[in-house]
């Protein structure tokens, strides 16, 4: 039984807090929209320690360490607010080793592990959010087999504006075919055809609308079998369940509105004090839940439910924070660019990115109560 | 290099909690926890204690198991909604030196656990022992006069009197850790039970033509309960996993001092949610739950009962901020 | 008791929302927004329409021209309005009968003297400012408060360094009592735009999800959500309701500080649920929810907030704590 981390562990997690002690006032996990060149040198950094492939078989040029490592890698990172976790490194090379061909392995994996290129995640459409199996985005096969021909448009992208490629899920079968008829494409972002627009947010920062208009892409950039993208996207998505809500996040967020109060000299009322403790122990309950979802992890068992319940915990006590800073910081909590303001806002999306709570609770209610909804 | 995190039930957490539940099964225990009006069940609490079940932490006993088991007995009594003052039982076997302390690890001498200037006094009535959870640690206490007999809302005989008290007791934080340790487990076992056999109503009873669970208006609430009873029970047990010294040095060097805020989170995260979990499972059974021989009313009451009492919650946010760095 | 608004409300209501329909709507606030300006336009025809001193009697009579205001203001927060109304039609007739001077805005001392964000500030021509037991009115001129940045759907100023705001000489005449009138229209006020605020939020999403299907159904179809607008529905009806009381009473203590406390409530959660049942396009600027969204936080934390108003019943149903 043990709930903390080995001494080589924490040696790494000593180490990570090291090479972010330089980016103490990167600020990249809330603005990441505004700090991108930055953000992308400090990648490149963590590249030169190969910290980008921390969990690639050695034989693909990575570290071979666990999920226990990349676990304090991404969490000290969101602790520092450095940046959030990039995609290329993660779903997009994790998803080229298990499905990649040797010709798209030596193609992609050492331009991700170097930080060289960067990628956004295309899969939601103005039609198809929560549903994702209901997605429209054409993809046809040219009559010689060379290449694919992408129509359509998706939306809601993070940072798609910053980066190079595109992960780009698209509906290779009938539309009735649902999860059973799509593919997945990298797509560079220059090709012809793409046009990336953006959508302001009110955090400040922007989505992305990406449209593809004839958009060609060889068949060498499709990763994985033809109709065959559903089991790599869930597989995908269940890699990254440990590192998808570091719970560093959310103890900053408290520590950063302890700090507040007591600079404004706000501890001592009851109701203020009754208030903290609860968020205090919740955000215990998110820090020992993220644990577990790790443990399950490591143990080679199935997340889903953990990993559904701690987005729940971790994502209201964030919003909970952010609800306090603004009852308690007054009218100076609405000036852009306040700190209370800022871990306002960035904590808007929370409950709905990465699986709306709805969809979570409906996990929770089907795969481990046996009910329906 | 072995694997440095396990969230898993041991084996010996499974052995102990499949005896309490066969003792549960077998000793009526369900018609105790439904009783609402007669004395407390001292036969039954004896033949409890005398499995050895209450050793398991306490000092000198170490043979008998640590606060993980300890949390896995706490959390099957919970199930079972056992009556009696199980967490002040265990807090008290960590200060309680002597005679006593064997009277009350045999079950022969009953636990009243009560907050500081409290008249309201757990079992009063038939309580052998007394003692006060009071912010600088467990005290001696012996009432003025005998406790006048007191029956509680959820049906439970207390007493009334006022208490005298000595100086605080030896190994006072470590009672005060496992007194939050045991409360919050059986708080969660109590709370789990009450989602599971709700779920299972909601599975089966038919509205409208399909099931209650079908309806996202029962099940949401219900999966809430659930991520509830969860969060609660990963904190109890992760705080009887530190307060056994096996967790490894990032929580905390001092073993006592990680359980304690990790203790004080269980016990904060356990009573907010087994009380929501009250609250949604009495909406969901309708009617059959209001009733005192229905599937909910037996469970529901015992929370409530055990939620309320002593140590106050101001003891575990005091904690919980001081930890947090909120000065006062 | 009769809930039916009279010919005259009714007419007052139809009259306002001509006019907003022609002047205001979410489109006009966003770019107004954007430029941290205030919509003297929307400003000039509600004068010019008379609504700006549609509550003159108020001082005065015992009338229905609080709940005629009222009206006006909840409709004017519904249609986005970036006007000063509750100050101009609400707060400045009940303090004083001669003609205040827009844009109105409202303060506290204490957000002069450690100077901090007020709504309208920037732009107004009188300043209502409220001290413990006194209330006096300011004409600040141009340059007293420099506008800040915010993204909370009003334009806010603070006071500019080294700037100073005097009592103008008629000020005096507030009078005795003044600075309860003050707090207790200024809260009505409050409660008012929620009102209309949040009316406006709920009606857009439930429109969004009306139309919107995921699953092969529109959103609106699934039990988990429909609830949950339903409990919204219940929350604003009751605010309304509470408001509307509140402001038939001439503001009333008590019933202003029950309508605050309940409708700056029931703004997070109107905020909280109606964003996340919006999904992803909740949080982007072309989606105008944050119009009204945004606002119902800015509410909140005036004039102490809902913690404020909650103390504030408490003292005038039970007498000071």
């Amino acid at each position: 039984m043990n709930y903390g981390f080995n001494s080589e562990e924490l040696a790494f997690r000593d180490e990570v807090r090291e090479f972010l002690a330089d980016y103490a006032d990167l600020d990249g996990f809330y603005c990441q929209g505004h700090r991108w060149p930055e953000v992308r040198s400090m990648f490149s950094a963590m590249a030169q320690k190969n910290w980008l492939a921390l969990t690639w078989p050695t034989e693909f040029g990575g570290l071979g360490k666990g999920p226990v490592h990349e676990y304090i890698l991404w969490n000290e990172v969101a602790y520092a607010r450095a940046a959030r976790n990039p995609l290329a490194a993660g779903i997009v090379a994790k998803s080229i080793i298990r499905y990649g061909t040797a010709a798209q392995r030596a193609t992609w994996l050492e331009r991700i592990r170097t930080g060289d290129i960067h990628f956004s995640l295309c899969y939601s459409e103005p039609e198809a959010g929560s549903d994702l199996a209901g997605l429209r985005l054409k993809a046809t096969l040219s009559d010689d087999g060379t290449c694919y021909e992408l129509n359509g448009q998706k939306c809601w992208q993070s940072y798609a504006q910053d980066m190079d490629f595109l992960w780009v899920l698209a509906r290779t079968g009938t539309q009735d075919s649902r999860g059973r008829g799509l593919s997945l494409f990298i797509c560079d972002k220059a090709a012809n055809g793409v046009r990336v627009a953006p959508l302001p947010t009110l955090d400040g920062d922007q989505l992305n609308e990406v449209f593809f208009d004839g958009v060609r892409v060889s068949v060498e950039q499709r990763i994985g079998d033809e109709n065959g993208a559903w089991s790599i996207i869930g597989e995908a998505l269940a890699d990254e369940r440990h590192i998808q809500f570091p719970p560093g996040r959310v103890r900053r967020d408290l520590e950063d509105l302890v700090a507040w109060l007591n600079d404004h000299d706000l501890g001592h009322d009851p109701m203020v004090r009754e208030r903290m403790a609860d968020l205090a122990a919740r955000v215990l309950e998110t820090e020992m839940l993220g644990r577990k979802v790790l443990a399950t992890m490591v143990a080679g068992g199935n997340a889903t439910v953990d990993a559904a319940m701690n987005k729940i915990i971790h994502t209201t006590v964030c919003q909970d924070i952010a609800r306090a800073v603004l009852d308690l910081g007054g009218p100076e909590a609405l000036v852009t660019g306040n700190r209370p303001e800022l871990i306002w806002r960035q904590s808007l999306t929370e409950t709905i990115g990465g699986g709306t709570s709805e969809i979570m609770r409906s996990v929770v209610s089907r795969q481990l109560l046996g009910l329906g909804g | 290099m072995t694997g440095s995190l396990d969230f898993a039930t041991s084996e010996e957490q499974q052995a102990v909690a499949g005896a309490v539940a066969r003792f549960c099964e077998t000793h009526a225990v369900e018609r105790a926890a439904r009783d609402t009006e007669g004395d407390f069940p001292l036969e039954l609490w004896r033949a409890l204690a005398a499995m050895g079940i209450f050793a398991p932490a306490a000092p000198g006993y170490e043979d008998a198991g640590g606060a993980l088991e300890l949390q896995a007995i706490c959390a099957t009594l919970g199930e079972y909604a056992f009556p009696g003052p199980v967490a002040a039982t265990y807090a008290a076997l960590q200060v309680l030196t002597g005679v006593t302390r064997e009277q009350v690890m045999a079950g022969d001498a009953l636990v009243s656990l009560s907050g500081a200037g409290d008249t309201l006094l757990p079992y009063g009535t038939v309580a052998g022992v007394f003692l006060i959870a009071g912010d600088d640690g467990i005290h001696h206490a012996e009432p003025a006069s005998a406790p006048a007999a007191v029956r509680t809302l959820g049906g439970e005989a207390w007493g009334r009197a006022a208490l005298t008290a000595s100086g605080v007791l030896k190994n006072s934080a470590r009672g005060l850790v496992i007194g939050d340790i045991a409360r919050s487990a059986y708080l969660t076992g109590i709370a789990a039970r009450l989602v599971r056999e709700t779920s299972e109503h909601a599975a089966t009873r038919k509205q409208f033509g399909k099931t209650l669970g079908e309806f996202q208006a029962v099940s949401h609430p219900l999966a809430d309960c659930a991520i509830a009873v969860a969060a609660a029970n990963t904190l109890a047990h992760a705080a009887a996993a530190a307060f056994d010294a096996r967790a490894a040095d990032d929580l905390s060097p001092d073993p006592i001092a990680a359980a304690r805020r990790l203790a004080a989170g269980a016990i904060n995260s356990a009573r907010r949610g087994a009380l929501a979990t009250a609250y949604a499972c009495h909406q969901v059974y309708g009617g059959i739950g209001m009733t005192l021989e229905g599937p909910a009313f037996h469970l529901t009451r015992r929370i409530r009962q055990v939620a309320s009492e002593a140590p106050a919650r101001s003891r575990e946010q005091s904690i919980l901020l001081a930890d947090a760095g909120l000065g006062n | 008791m009769d809930f039916d608004l009279n010919e005259d409300q009714q007419a007052v209501l139809e009259s306002v929302e001509r006019l907003l329909a022609q002047h205001a709507g979410p489109a006009r606030a966003v770019a107004l927004n954007r430029a941290g300006d205030y919509d003297h336009d929307l400003h000039a025809a509600l004068e010019a329409a008379g609504f700006n001193q549609i509550a003159r009697d108020l001082a005065r009579d015992d009338t229905l021209a609080g709940l005629e205001a009222a009206l006006t203001v909840e409709a004017i927060a519904r249609s986005g309005g970036v006007v000063a109304a509750a100050a101009q039609m609400l707060v400045a007739p009940a303090l004083c009968e001669r003609t205040i001077e827009g844009p109105v805005a409202i303060c506290t001392v204490g957000e002069l003297t450690q100077p901090t964000p007020v709504r309208f500030a920037a732009h107004a021509r009188s300043l209502l400012v409220l001290d413990d037991g006194d209330a006096y009115l300011v004409s600040p001129a141009p340059g007293t408060f420099e506008p800040v940045r915010t993204s909370f759907g009003y334009p806010m100023g603070r006071l500019s360094e080294g700037a100073s705001v005097e009592p103008d000489r008629e000020g005096q005449a507030l009078g005795a009592g003044a600075a309860d009138t003050l707090r207790n229209w200024w809260r009505l006020g409050l409660a008012v735009e929620a009102v209309g605020t949040m009316d406006a939020a709920l009606g857009h999403t439930v429109e969004y999800l009306r139309q919107r299907r995921q699953f092969g159904r529109t959103i609106g179809s699934f039990q988990a959500v429909q609830h949950r607008l339903s409990l919204c529905a219940i929350e604003v009806e009751a605010s309304r309701w509470l408001t509307r009381e509140a402001a038939f009473h001439n503001a009333q203590p008590e019933a202003v500080a029950a309508a605050a406390a309940y409708a700056l409530q029931a703004a997070d959660t109107l905020f909280t649920e109606t964003h996340q049942l919006s999904g992803a396009i909740g949080f982007t600027c072309e989606f105008d929810l944050h119009v009204w969204s945004m606002r119902l936080l800015a509410l909140r934390q005036e004039l102490g907030g809902v913690g404020a108003a909650r103390r504030a019943l408490v003292e005038a149903r039970w007498g000071a704590a």
